[in-house]
Protein backbone atom coordinates (compact mmCIF):
# COMPACT_ATOMS: atom_id res chain seq x y z
CA UNK A 1 0.00 0.00 0.00
CA UNK A 2 1.51 3.27 -1.10
CA UNK A 3 0.62 6.82 -0.21
CA UNK A 4 -1.01 7.37 -3.58
CA UNK A 5 -3.35 4.43 -2.96
CA UNK A 6 -4.38 5.97 0.33
CA UNK A 7 -5.08 9.34 -1.31
CA UNK A 8 -7.21 7.66 -3.94
CA UNK A 9 -9.10 5.69 -1.31
CA UNK A 10 -9.82 8.95 0.53
CA UNK A 11 -13.47 9.41 -0.51
CA UNK A 12 -14.35 5.83 0.45
CA UNK A 13 -12.65 6.16 3.84
CA UNK A 14 -14.37 9.49 4.48
CA UNK A 15 -17.79 8.07 3.61
CA UNK A 16 -17.33 4.90 5.66
CA UNK A 17 -16.00 6.63 8.76
CA UNK A 18 -18.46 9.47 8.24
CA UNK A 19 -21.37 7.04 8.38
CA UNK A 20 -20.06 5.59 11.63
CA UNK A 21 -19.46 9.10 13.03
CA UNK A 22 -23.03 10.14 12.32
CA UNK A 23 -24.25 6.95 14.01
CA UNK A 24 -21.97 7.70 16.94
CA UNK A 25 -23.40 11.20 17.38
CA UNK A 26 -26.68 9.56 18.28
CA UNK A 27 -25.32 7.89 21.42
CA UNK A 28 -23.85 11.06 22.88
CA UNK A 29 -25.42 11.87 26.24
CA UNK A 30 -26.40 15.35 25.06
CA UNK A 31 -29.24 15.56 22.54
CA UNK A 32 -28.02 16.43 19.06
CA UNK A 33 -30.63 18.16 16.90
CA UNK A 34 -31.60 16.76 13.51
CA UNK A 35 -30.32 19.91 11.81
CA UNK A 36 -26.86 19.40 13.30
CA UNK A 37 -26.83 15.78 12.19
CA UNK A 38 -27.85 16.77 8.68
CA UNK A 39 -25.17 19.47 8.63
CA UNK A 40 -22.52 16.92 9.65
CA UNK A 41 -23.74 14.56 6.91
CA UNK A 42 -23.54 17.29 4.29
CA UNK A 43 -20.05 18.31 5.46
CA UNK A 44 -18.90 14.68 5.17
CA UNK A 45 -20.29 14.47 1.64
CA UNK A 46 -18.62 17.74 0.64
CA UNK A 47 -15.32 16.49 2.09
CA UNK A 48 -15.75 13.31 0.06
CA UNK A 49 -16.31 15.35 -3.09
CA UNK A 50 -13.20 17.42 -2.40
CA UNK A 51 -11.24 14.21 -1.83
CA UNK A 52 -12.18 12.95 -5.30
CA UNK A 53 -10.50 15.98 -6.86
CA UNK A 54 -7.21 14.87 -5.27
CA UNK A 55 -7.31 11.57 -7.18
CA UNK A 56 -4.35 10.73 -9.36
CA UNK A 57 -5.96 9.48 -12.55
CA UNK A 58 -5.68 7.00 -14.13
CA UNK A 59 -4.74 4.72 -11.28
CA UNK A 60 -5.63 1.21 -10.22
CA UNK A 61 -5.38 -0.51 -6.86
CA UNK A 62 -4.51 -4.22 -7.01
CA UNK A 63 -7.00 -4.90 -9.77
CA UNK A 64 -9.77 -4.04 -7.33
CA UNK A 65 -10.67 -0.40 -7.83
CA UNK A 66 -9.98 1.76 -10.83
CA UNK A 67 -9.77 5.52 -10.73
CA UNK A 68 -10.29 7.35 -13.99
CA UNK A 69 -12.23 10.38 -15.18
CA UNK A 70 -15.38 8.30 -15.58
CA UNK A 71 -15.40 7.08 -12.00
CA UNK A 72 -14.47 10.54 -10.68
CA UNK A 73 -17.33 12.23 -12.53
CA UNK A 74 -19.93 9.74 -11.35
CA UNK A 75 -18.68 9.48 -7.77
CA UNK A 76 -19.05 13.27 -7.62
CA UNK A 77 -22.55 12.98 -9.09
CA UNK A 78 -23.52 10.46 -6.40
CA UNK A 79 -22.20 12.75 -3.65
CA UNK A 80 -24.13 15.70 -5.09
CA UNK A 81 -27.22 13.50 -5.26
CA UNK A 82 -26.77 12.44 -1.62
CA UNK A 83 -26.42 16.09 -0.52
CA UNK A 84 -29.66 16.96 -2.32
CA UNK A 85 -31.42 13.95 -0.78
CA UNK A 86 -30.27 14.95 2.71
CA UNK A 87 -31.61 18.49 2.25
CA UNK A 88 -34.89 17.22 0.81
CA UNK A 89 -35.38 14.72 3.65
CA UNK A 90 -34.68 17.43 6.20
CA UNK A 91 -37.63 19.48 4.97
CA UNK A 92 -39.84 16.56 3.89
CA UNK A 93 -42.77 16.74 6.33
CA UNK A 94 -43.24 12.99 6.77
CA UNK A 95 -39.67 11.98 7.55
CA UNK A 96 -38.79 15.21 9.39
CA UNK A 97 -39.73 13.85 12.82
CA UNK A 98 -38.35 10.38 12.18
CA UNK A 99 -35.07 11.37 10.59
CA UNK A 100 -32.34 10.60 13.05
CA UNK A 101 -28.74 9.46 12.84
CA UNK A 102 -29.65 6.02 11.42
CA UNK A 103 -31.43 7.50 8.42
CA UNK A 104 -28.54 9.83 7.60
CA UNK A 105 -25.88 7.18 8.10
CA UNK A 106 -27.80 4.85 5.78
CA UNK A 107 -27.70 7.58 3.12
CA UNK A 108 -23.93 7.82 3.59
CA UNK A 109 -23.50 4.04 3.38
CA UNK A 110 -25.58 3.74 0.25
CA UNK A 111 -23.46 6.49 -1.31
CA UNK A 112 -20.36 4.51 -0.35
CA UNK A 113 -21.87 1.49 -2.11
CA UNK A 114 -22.48 3.52 -5.25
CA UNK A 115 -18.92 4.88 -5.23
CA UNK A 116 -17.49 1.36 -4.85
CA UNK A 117 -19.73 -0.03 -7.57
CA UNK A 118 -18.83 2.77 -9.99
CA UNK A 119 -15.09 2.36 -9.55
CA UNK A 120 -14.86 -1.41 -9.18
CA UNK A 121 -12.57 -3.33 -11.49
CA UNK A 122 -13.22 -6.70 -9.90
CA UNK A 123 -16.47 -8.63 -9.87
CA UNK A 124 -16.33 -9.41 -6.13
CA UNK A 125 -15.75 -5.73 -5.40
CA UNK A 126 -18.70 -4.91 -7.65
CA UNK A 127 -20.90 -7.41 -5.81
CA UNK A 128 -19.97 -5.96 -2.43
CA UNK A 129 -20.62 -2.46 -3.76
CA UNK A 130 -23.98 -3.53 -5.16
CA UNK A 131 -25.04 -4.96 -1.81
CA UNK A 132 -23.80 -1.98 0.23
CA UNK A 133 -25.85 0.17 -2.12
CA UNK A 134 -29.05 -1.86 -2.05
CA UNK A 135 -29.38 -3.13 1.54
CA UNK A 136 -29.68 0.40 3.07
CA UNK A 137 -32.25 1.22 0.40
CA UNK A 138 -34.81 -1.31 1.48
CA UNK A 139 -34.50 -0.12 5.03
CA UNK A 140 -35.02 3.45 3.79
CA UNK A 141 -38.07 2.52 1.70
CA UNK A 142 -39.81 0.92 4.69
CA UNK A 143 -38.52 3.63 7.03
CA UNK A 144 -41.99 4.58 8.30
CA UNK A 145 -43.78 1.23 8.70
CA UNK A 146 -46.98 2.97 9.83
CA UNK A 147 -47.13 4.79 6.51
CA UNK A 148 -49.55 3.23 4.05
CA UNK A 149 -47.87 0.76 1.65
CA UNK A 150 -44.36 1.33 3.06
CA UNK A 151 -43.80 -2.28 4.15
CA UNK A 152 -45.17 -3.66 0.91
CA UNK A 153 -42.74 -1.50 -1.06
CA UNK A 154 -39.84 -2.47 1.18
CA UNK A 155 -40.54 -6.19 0.82
CA UNK A 156 -40.91 -5.94 -2.93
CA UNK A 157 -37.60 -4.08 -3.20
CA UNK A 158 -35.91 -6.60 -0.92
CA UNK A 159 -37.11 -9.55 -2.99
CA UNK A 160 -36.07 -7.89 -6.24
CA UNK A 161 -32.67 -6.98 -4.81
CA UNK A 162 -32.21 -10.56 -3.62
CA UNK A 163 -33.02 -12.04 -7.02
CA UNK A 164 -30.79 -9.44 -8.68
CA UNK A 165 -27.94 -10.34 -6.33
CA UNK A 166 -28.40 -14.06 -7.04
CA UNK A 167 -28.23 -13.54 -10.82
CA UNK A 168 -25.27 -11.19 -10.47
CA UNK A 169 -23.42 -13.74 -8.34
CA UNK A 170 -24.12 -16.64 -10.67
CA UNK A 171 -22.86 -14.54 -13.57
CA UNK A 172 -19.76 -13.67 -11.54
CA UNK A 173 -19.00 -17.31 -10.76
CA UNK A 174 -19.53 -18.39 -14.38
CA UNK A 175 -17.14 -15.66 -15.53
CA UNK A 176 -14.67 -17.05 -13.00
CA UNK A 177 -15.17 -20.58 -14.34
CA UNK A 178 -14.38 -19.24 -17.79
CA UNK A 179 -11.13 -17.45 -17.09
CA UNK A 180 -9.96 -18.23 -13.55
CA UNK A 181 -9.89 -14.58 -12.58
CA UNK A 182 -12.38 -12.09 -11.22
CA UNK A 183 -10.66 -9.01 -12.58
CA UNK A 184 -12.75 -7.70 -15.46
CA UNK A 185 -9.71 -6.55 -17.44
CA UNK A 186 -8.26 -10.07 -17.17
CA UNK A 187 -11.63 -11.50 -18.19
CA UNK A 188 -11.49 -9.47 -21.37
CA UNK A 189 -8.02 -10.78 -22.25
CA UNK A 190 -8.78 -14.47 -21.73
CA UNK A 191 -12.09 -14.84 -23.51
CA UNK A 192 -12.50 -18.41 -24.73
CA UNK A 193 -14.47 -19.27 -27.82
CA UNK A 194 -17.48 -21.05 -26.31
CA UNK A 195 -20.74 -19.53 -25.17
CA UNK A 196 -19.70 -19.30 -21.53
CA UNK A 197 -18.56 -15.63 -21.52
CA UNK A 198 -21.77 -14.52 -23.23
CA UNK A 199 -23.91 -16.53 -20.78
CA UNK A 200 -22.01 -15.11 -17.80
CA UNK A 201 -22.39 -11.52 -19.02
CA UNK A 202 -26.08 -12.10 -19.79
CA UNK A 203 -26.62 -13.26 -16.21
CA UNK A 204 -24.79 -10.17 -14.92
CA UNK A 205 -26.98 -8.10 -17.23
CA UNK A 206 -30.13 -9.74 -15.80
CA UNK A 207 -28.90 -8.95 -12.28
CA UNK A 208 -28.36 -5.32 -13.22
CA UNK A 209 -31.61 -5.31 -15.22
CA UNK A 210 -33.57 -5.86 -12.02
CA UNK A 211 -31.86 -2.82 -10.53
CA UNK A 212 -32.43 -0.72 -13.65
CA UNK A 213 -36.08 -1.84 -13.97
CA UNK A 214 -35.44 -2.97 -17.50
CA UNK A 215 -38.42 -4.69 -19.16
CA UNK A 216 -39.06 -7.71 -18.55
CA UNK A 217 -37.74 -7.22 -15.00
CA UNK A 218 -39.79 -4.11 -14.27
CA UNK A 219 -42.91 -5.64 -12.65
CA UNK A 220 -42.58 -4.22 -9.18
CA UNK A 221 -40.62 -1.08 -9.87
CA UNK A 222 -43.62 1.33 -10.09
CA UNK A 223 -44.95 -0.10 -6.81
CA UNK A 224 -41.64 0.62 -5.14
CA UNK A 225 -41.51 4.16 -6.55
CA UNK A 226 -44.98 4.81 -5.21
CA UNK A 227 -44.42 3.29 -1.77
CA UNK A 228 -41.14 4.98 -0.85
CA UNK A 229 -40.98 8.45 0.72
CA UNK A 230 -40.33 10.93 -2.10
CA UNK A 231 -36.69 11.80 -1.15
CA UNK A 232 -35.82 8.09 -1.08
CA UNK A 233 -37.52 7.61 -4.44
CA UNK A 234 -35.39 10.47 -5.73
CA UNK A 235 -32.31 8.61 -4.47
CA UNK A 236 -32.92 5.26 -6.12
CA UNK A 237 -34.51 6.69 -9.24
CA UNK A 238 -31.49 8.80 -10.09
CA UNK A 239 -27.99 8.20 -8.80
CA UNK A 240 -28.40 4.49 -8.00
CA UNK A 241 -29.44 3.78 -11.57
CA UNK A 242 -26.60 5.93 -12.92
CA UNK A 243 -24.14 3.92 -10.79
CA UNK A 244 -25.47 0.61 -12.13
CA UNK A 245 -25.37 1.91 -15.71
CA UNK A 246 -21.77 3.04 -15.33
CA UNK A 247 -20.68 -0.37 -14.09
CA UNK A 248 -22.54 -1.95 -17.01
CA UNK A 249 -20.73 0.38 -19.44
CA UNK A 250 -17.38 -0.30 -17.76
CA UNK A 251 -17.95 -4.05 -17.98
CA UNK A 252 -19.36 -4.30 -21.50
CA UNK A 253 -17.92 -1.39 -23.41
CA UNK A 254 -14.53 -0.80 -21.83
CA UNK A 255 -13.41 -4.33 -21.01
CA UNK A 256 -15.39 -7.00 -22.85
CA UNK A 257 -15.85 -5.63 -26.38
CA UNK A 258 -16.17 -9.11 -28.03
CA UNK A 259 -18.97 -10.07 -25.66
CA UNK A 260 -20.58 -6.67 -26.24
CA UNK A 261 -20.65 -7.33 -29.97
CA UNK A 262 -22.08 -10.81 -29.41
CA UNK A 263 -24.88 -9.39 -27.25
CA UNK A 264 -25.92 -6.56 -29.60
CA UNK A 265 -29.14 -8.30 -30.81
CA UNK A 266 -30.20 -8.86 -27.19
CA UNK A 267 -29.58 -5.20 -26.34
CA UNK A 268 -31.56 -4.21 -29.45
CA UNK A 269 -34.60 -6.21 -28.31
CA UNK A 270 -34.36 -5.00 -24.70
CA UNK A 271 -34.22 -1.40 -25.94
CA UNK A 272 -37.35 -1.77 -28.07
CA UNK A 273 -39.52 -3.53 -25.47
CA UNK A 274 -38.39 -1.21 -22.67
CA UNK A 275 -39.24 1.89 -24.68
CA UNK A 276 -42.67 0.67 -25.76
CA UNK A 277 -43.67 -0.84 -22.43
CA UNK A 278 -42.55 2.21 -20.45
CA UNK A 279 -44.19 4.79 -22.67
CA UNK A 280 -47.47 2.95 -23.23
CA UNK A 281 -47.93 2.15 -19.55
CA UNK A 282 -47.20 5.76 -18.62
CA UNK A 283 -49.69 7.16 -21.11
CA UNK A 284 -52.88 6.88 -19.03
CA UNK A 285 -51.24 6.84 -15.61
CA UNK A 286 -52.72 9.29 -13.11
CA UNK A 287 -50.30 8.76 -10.22
CA UNK A 288 -47.30 11.02 -10.68
CA UNK A 289 -44.73 8.77 -9.00
CA UNK A 290 -45.84 5.74 -11.02
CA UNK A 291 -45.86 7.86 -14.16
CA UNK A 292 -42.26 8.91 -13.55
CA UNK A 293 -41.39 5.26 -12.83
CA UNK A 294 -42.75 4.16 -16.21
CA UNK A 295 -41.03 7.07 -17.92
CA UNK A 296 -37.72 6.03 -16.37
CA UNK A 297 -38.23 2.51 -17.74
CA UNK A 298 -38.57 4.11 -21.17
CA UNK A 299 -35.41 6.16 -20.59
CA UNK A 300 -33.45 2.99 -19.79
CA UNK A 301 -34.71 1.82 -23.18
CA UNK A 302 -33.21 4.92 -24.85
CA UNK A 303 -29.89 4.26 -23.11
CA UNK A 304 -29.96 0.73 -24.46
CA UNK A 305 -30.51 2.18 -27.95
CA UNK A 306 -27.11 3.82 -27.51
CA UNK A 307 -25.55 0.63 -26.13
CA UNK A 308 -27.00 -1.45 -28.97
CA UNK A 309 -25.03 0.70 -31.43
CA UNK A 310 -21.89 -1.12 -30.37
CA UNK A 311 -19.42 1.64 -31.26
CA UNK A 312 -17.49 4.21 -29.23
CA UNK A 313 -20.08 6.84 -30.14
CA UNK A 314 -22.76 4.71 -28.48
CA UNK A 315 -20.62 4.26 -25.41
CA UNK A 316 -20.08 8.03 -24.98
CA UNK A 317 -23.77 8.65 -25.62
CA UNK A 318 -24.69 6.11 -22.91
CA UNK A 319 -22.31 7.76 -20.44
CA UNK A 320 -23.76 11.20 -21.17
CA UNK A 321 -27.32 9.85 -21.03
CA UNK A 322 -26.70 8.23 -17.63
CA UNK A 323 -25.59 11.58 -16.22
CA UNK A 324 -28.48 13.48 -17.78
CA UNK A 325 -30.94 10.78 -16.67
CA UNK A 326 -29.81 11.01 -13.05
CA UNK A 327 -30.07 14.81 -13.02
CA UNK A 328 -33.47 14.95 -14.74
CA UNK A 329 -35.07 12.39 -12.43
CA UNK A 330 -33.49 14.00 -9.39
CA UNK A 331 -34.99 17.33 -10.48
CA UNK A 332 -38.48 15.93 -11.03
CA UNK A 333 -38.58 13.95 -7.77
CA UNK A 334 -37.11 16.86 -5.82
CA UNK A 335 -40.16 18.92 -6.80
CA UNK A 336 -42.48 16.05 -5.82
CA UNK A 337 -40.71 15.86 -2.44
CA UNK A 338 -40.83 19.63 -1.95
CA UNK A 339 -44.58 19.76 -2.56
CA UNK A 340 -45.46 16.86 -0.26
CA UNK A 341 -48.19 17.32 2.33
CA UNK A 342 -47.83 16.36 5.98
CA UNK A 343 -48.26 12.62 6.31
CA UNK A 344 -48.31 11.75 2.62
CA UNK A 345 -47.14 12.71 -0.83
CA UNK A 346 -49.46 14.30 -3.32
CA UNK A 347 -50.22 11.22 -5.37
CA UNK A 348 -52.58 11.87 -8.27
CA UNK A 349 -51.96 14.44 -10.95
CA UNK A 350 -55.09 16.33 -9.87
CA UNK A 351 -53.45 17.04 -6.51
CA UNK A 352 -50.94 19.18 -8.38
CA UNK A 353 -53.49 21.37 -10.13
CA UNK A 354 -52.39 24.98 -10.10
CA UNK A 355 -49.32 24.44 -7.94
CA UNK A 356 -47.03 25.78 -10.66
CA UNK A 357 -48.69 29.18 -10.27
CA UNK A 358 -48.57 29.13 -6.49
CA UNK A 359 -44.90 28.22 -6.33
CA UNK A 360 -43.30 29.78 -9.41
CA UNK A 361 -39.75 28.57 -8.73
CA UNK A 362 -40.83 24.95 -8.25
CA UNK A 363 -43.15 25.25 -11.24
CA UNK A 364 -40.37 26.43 -13.53
CA UNK A 365 -38.02 23.74 -12.16
CA UNK A 366 -40.62 21.04 -12.81
CA UNK A 367 -41.10 22.44 -16.31
CA UNK A 368 -37.35 22.31 -16.99
CA UNK A 369 -37.00 18.77 -15.64
CA UNK A 370 -40.01 17.44 -17.53
CA UNK A 371 -39.09 19.16 -20.80
CA UNK A 372 -35.59 17.72 -20.39
CA UNK A 373 -37.12 14.26 -19.90
CA UNK A 374 -39.22 14.85 -22.99
CA UNK A 375 -36.11 15.95 -24.86
CA UNK A 376 -36.47 19.63 -25.74
CA UNK A 377 -33.44 21.84 -26.37
CA UNK A 378 -31.47 23.48 -24.75
CA UNK A 379 -31.58 20.90 -21.96
CA UNK A 380 -29.33 17.92 -21.31
CA UNK A 381 -32.19 15.57 -22.23
CA UNK A 382 -32.16 16.83 -25.81
CA UNK A 383 -28.41 16.37 -26.28
CA UNK A 384 -28.59 12.93 -24.65
CA UNK A 385 -31.31 11.77 -27.05
CA UNK A 386 -29.48 13.33 -30.01
CA UNK A 387 -26.26 11.49 -29.17
CA UNK A 388 -28.04 8.19 -28.46
CA UNK A 389 -30.13 8.15 -31.63
CA UNK A 390 -27.20 9.53 -33.64
CA UNK A 391 -25.05 6.61 -32.56
CA UNK A 392 -27.80 4.16 -33.58
CA UNK A 393 -27.94 5.76 -37.05
CA UNK A 394 -24.14 5.69 -37.25
CA UNK A 395 -24.22 1.93 -36.58
CA UNK A 396 -26.83 1.45 -39.30
CA UNK A 397 -29.74 0.71 -36.99
CA UNK A 398 -32.24 2.92 -38.80
CA UNK A 399 -35.28 0.96 -37.64
CA UNK A 400 -34.19 1.25 -34.02
CA UNK A 401 -33.65 5.00 -34.38
CA UNK A 402 -37.10 5.44 -35.94
CA UNK A 403 -38.75 3.40 -33.16
CA UNK A 404 -36.94 5.53 -30.59
CA UNK A 405 -38.11 8.78 -32.22
CA UNK A 406 -41.72 7.50 -32.32
CA UNK A 407 -41.45 6.71 -28.62
CA UNK A 408 -40.15 10.19 -27.89
CA UNK A 409 -43.21 11.57 -29.60
CA UNK A 410 -45.53 9.36 -27.50
CA UNK A 411 -43.74 10.49 -24.36
CA UNK A 412 -44.38 14.17 -25.13
CA UNK A 413 -48.07 13.60 -24.48
CA UNK A 414 -47.79 12.60 -20.85
CA UNK A 415 -45.01 15.02 -19.92
CA UNK A 416 -46.99 17.93 -21.33
CA UNK A 417 -50.14 16.60 -19.63
CA UNK A 418 -48.40 16.97 -16.26
CA UNK A 419 -47.30 20.50 -17.11
CA UNK A 420 -50.78 21.52 -18.28
CA UNK A 421 -52.23 20.41 -14.95
CA UNK A 422 -49.36 22.01 -13.09
CA UNK A 423 -49.99 25.45 -14.58
CA UNK A 424 -53.77 25.22 -14.85
CA UNK A 425 -56.09 27.61 -12.99
CA UNK A 426 -57.18 26.31 -9.63
CA UNK A 427 -60.71 24.97 -9.51
CA UNK A 428 -61.85 27.23 -6.70
CA UNK A 429 -59.88 29.73 -4.71
CA UNK A 430 -59.32 28.05 -1.38
CA UNK A 431 -57.93 31.24 0.06
CA UNK A 432 -55.45 29.35 2.21
CA UNK A 433 -52.17 31.00 3.00
CA UNK A 434 -49.32 29.61 0.94
CA UNK A 435 -46.60 28.38 3.23
CA UNK A 436 -43.17 29.66 2.16
CA UNK A 437 -40.83 26.94 0.98
CA UNK A 438 -37.62 26.25 2.87
CA UNK A 439 -34.57 27.89 1.28
CA UNK A 440 -32.50 24.70 1.27
CA UNK A 441 -35.00 22.91 -0.97
CA UNK A 442 -35.19 25.84 -3.35
CA UNK A 443 -31.40 26.13 -3.62
CA UNK A 444 -30.98 22.42 -4.34
CA UNK A 445 -33.74 22.42 -6.95
CA UNK A 446 -32.21 25.47 -8.66
CA UNK A 447 -28.73 23.88 -8.65
CA UNK A 448 -30.00 20.66 -10.26
CA UNK A 449 -31.85 22.57 -12.95
CA UNK A 450 -28.91 24.81 -13.74
CA UNK A 451 -26.87 21.61 -14.22
CA UNK A 452 -29.54 20.27 -16.59
CA UNK A 453 -29.42 23.41 -18.71
CA UNK A 454 -25.66 23.90 -18.39
CA UNK A 455 -24.90 20.37 -19.60
CA UNK A 456 -27.37 20.88 -22.44
CA UNK A 457 -25.50 23.97 -23.63
CA UNK A 458 -21.97 22.65 -23.06
CA UNK A 459 -22.21 18.88 -23.67
CA UNK A 460 -18.52 18.67 -24.66
CA UNK A 461 -17.60 19.02 -20.98
CA UNK A 462 -18.81 15.44 -20.52
CA UNK A 463 -18.53 13.78 -23.89
CA UNK A 464 -14.82 14.29 -24.49
CA UNK A 465 -11.86 12.51 -23.05
CA UNK A 466 -13.09 9.09 -22.06
CA UNK A 467 -10.83 6.14 -22.87
CA UNK B 1 -11.03 -35.93 -8.55
CA UNK B 2 -14.54 -34.93 -9.59
CA UNK B 3 -14.54 -33.31 -13.04
CA UNK B 4 -15.53 -29.66 -13.23
CA UNK B 5 -18.56 -30.30 -15.43
CA UNK B 6 -20.24 -32.51 -12.79
CA UNK B 7 -20.08 -29.81 -10.13
CA UNK B 8 -21.20 -27.17 -12.61
CA UNK B 9 -24.26 -29.20 -13.58
CA UNK B 10 -25.23 -29.75 -9.93
CA UNK B 11 -24.75 -26.04 -9.25
CA UNK B 12 -26.86 -25.08 -12.27
CA UNK B 13 -29.59 -27.45 -11.05
CA UNK B 14 -29.48 -25.87 -7.60
CA UNK B 15 -29.72 -22.39 -9.10
CA UNK B 16 -32.72 -23.32 -11.28
CA UNK B 17 -34.37 -25.08 -8.36
CA UNK B 18 -34.08 -21.90 -6.29
CA UNK B 19 -35.49 -19.84 -9.14
CA UNK B 20 -38.37 -22.32 -9.48
CA UNK B 21 -39.13 -22.03 -5.75
CA UNK B 22 -39.26 -18.24 -6.07
CA UNK B 23 -41.56 -18.38 -9.09
CA UNK B 24 -43.93 -21.04 -7.70
CA UNK B 25 -44.21 -20.38 -3.97
CA UNK B 26 -46.26 -17.45 -2.66
CA UNK B 27 -45.11 -17.56 0.95
CA UNK B 28 -42.48 -14.89 1.61
CA UNK B 29 -40.38 -17.16 3.83
CA UNK B 30 -40.24 -19.78 1.08
CA UNK B 31 -39.19 -17.11 -1.40
CA UNK B 32 -36.31 -16.21 0.92
CA UNK B 33 -35.41 -19.91 1.12
CA UNK B 34 -35.44 -20.08 -2.66
CA UNK B 35 -33.05 -17.14 -2.74
CA UNK B 36 -30.76 -18.97 -0.35
CA UNK B 37 -30.77 -22.02 -2.64
CA UNK B 38 -29.83 -19.79 -5.60
CA UNK B 39 -26.96 -18.29 -3.62
CA UNK B 40 -25.76 -21.79 -2.76
CA UNK B 41 -25.79 -22.75 -6.43
CA UNK B 42 -23.52 -19.79 -7.12
CA UNK B 43 -21.29 -20.67 -4.15
CA UNK B 44 -20.88 -24.27 -5.34
CA UNK B 45 -19.86 -23.03 -8.79
CA UNK B 46 -17.30 -20.70 -7.22
CA UNK B 47 -15.74 -23.43 -5.09
CA UNK B 48 -15.61 -25.94 -7.94
CA UNK B 49 -14.00 -23.38 -10.24
CA UNK B 50 -11.52 -22.41 -7.52
CA UNK B 51 -10.50 -26.07 -7.26
CA UNK B 52 -10.17 -26.31 -11.04
CA UNK B 53 -8.06 -23.16 -11.47
CA UNK B 54 -6.06 -23.90 -8.31
CA UNK B 55 -6.37 -20.41 -6.87
CA UNK B 56 -8.08 -19.02 -3.80
CA UNK B 57 -10.33 -16.48 -5.53
CA UNK B 58 -13.27 -18.89 -5.59
CA UNK B 59 -13.09 -19.53 -1.87
CA UNK B 60 -12.75 -15.81 -1.11
CA UNK B 61 -15.77 -15.17 -3.29
CA UNK B 62 -17.73 -17.79 -1.36
CA UNK B 63 -16.84 -16.26 2.00
CA UNK B 64 -17.89 -12.80 0.81
CA UNK B 65 -21.06 -14.24 -0.68
CA UNK B 66 -22.10 -15.98 2.53
CA UNK B 67 -21.49 -12.95 4.72
CA UNK B 68 -23.09 -10.36 2.44
CA UNK B 69 -26.16 -12.41 1.57
CA UNK B 70 -26.68 -13.28 5.25
CA UNK B 71 -26.76 -9.56 6.01
CA UNK B 72 -29.20 -8.97 3.18
CA UNK B 73 -31.52 -11.77 4.25
CA UNK B 74 -31.49 -10.51 7.84
CA UNK B 75 -32.96 -7.19 6.70
CA UNK B 76 -35.42 -8.98 4.44
CA UNK B 77 -36.56 -11.13 7.38
CA UNK B 78 -37.15 -8.02 9.48
CA UNK B 79 -39.33 -6.67 6.69
CA UNK B 80 -41.30 -9.94 6.54
CA UNK B 81 -41.79 -9.74 10.30
CA UNK B 82 -42.99 -6.13 9.94
CA UNK B 83 -45.46 -7.28 7.30
CA UNK B 84 -46.79 -9.92 9.67
CA UNK B 85 -47.02 -7.34 12.46
CA UNK B 86 -48.73 -4.56 10.50
CA UNK B 87 -50.47 -6.26 7.58
CA UNK B 88 -51.10 -9.67 9.14
CA UNK B 89 -49.84 -11.60 6.16
CA UNK B 90 -46.68 -13.28 4.96
CA UNK B 91 -47.96 -14.13 1.50
CA UNK B 92 -46.63 -12.32 -1.55
CA UNK B 93 -50.00 -12.33 -3.34
CA UNK B 94 -51.66 -10.52 -0.42
CA UNK B 95 -49.24 -7.64 -0.88
CA UNK B 96 -51.22 -6.11 -3.71
CA UNK B 97 -52.34 -2.76 -2.36
CA UNK B 98 -50.14 -0.80 -4.73
CA UNK B 99 -51.62 -0.66 -8.19
CA UNK B 100 -51.86 1.43 -11.31
CA UNK B 101 -54.24 4.35 -11.16
CA UNK B 102 -55.63 5.12 -14.59
CA UNK B 103 -58.95 6.44 -13.40
CA UNK B 104 -59.26 10.03 -14.52
CA UNK B 105 -62.01 10.83 -12.07
CA UNK B 106 -64.76 13.38 -12.67
CA UNK B 107 -63.70 16.01 -15.20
Amino acid sequence: MQAIDLINLGPFIILGFGGITVLGLGILPAHVSTRTLAAVTIIILILGTVATTLWKVPHEIDGMLVFDRLSRLFVQLCMLGAIVITILSLYYPTTQKEMREEYLSLILFTTLGMALFISSQNLVMAFVGLEILSVPLFALIAWLPKQQHAIEGGIKYAMLAGIAAAFFLYGTTLAYVNSGSLNIAALGQSLSDGHLPAIAVTLLLVGMGFKLALVPFHMWSPDIYQAAPAPVTALFASTVKAAVLIFLIRLLCLNLQPVWEALLPLLWILAVISMFAGNLLALLQQNIKRLLAYSSIAHIGYIFVALAAGNSLGRDAAIYYSLAYALMNLGAFAVVAALALTGKDRQTLEDYRGLGRQYPILGISMAISLLALAGLPPTAGFVAKLLAFGSAVEAGHFILAIIAVINTAIAFYYYLHILVIFFAEEKEKTGQIIAPLPKGTLVSVIVINSFIIGLGIFPELITTGFP
Amino acid sequence: MIPLSHSLIIAALLFSLGLLIILVRRELLFILMGLEVMFNGAALTAIAAGQYWKNADGQILTIFLTVVTAAELAIALILVWLAFEHLNTTRADKLNLLKDNIDRGPP
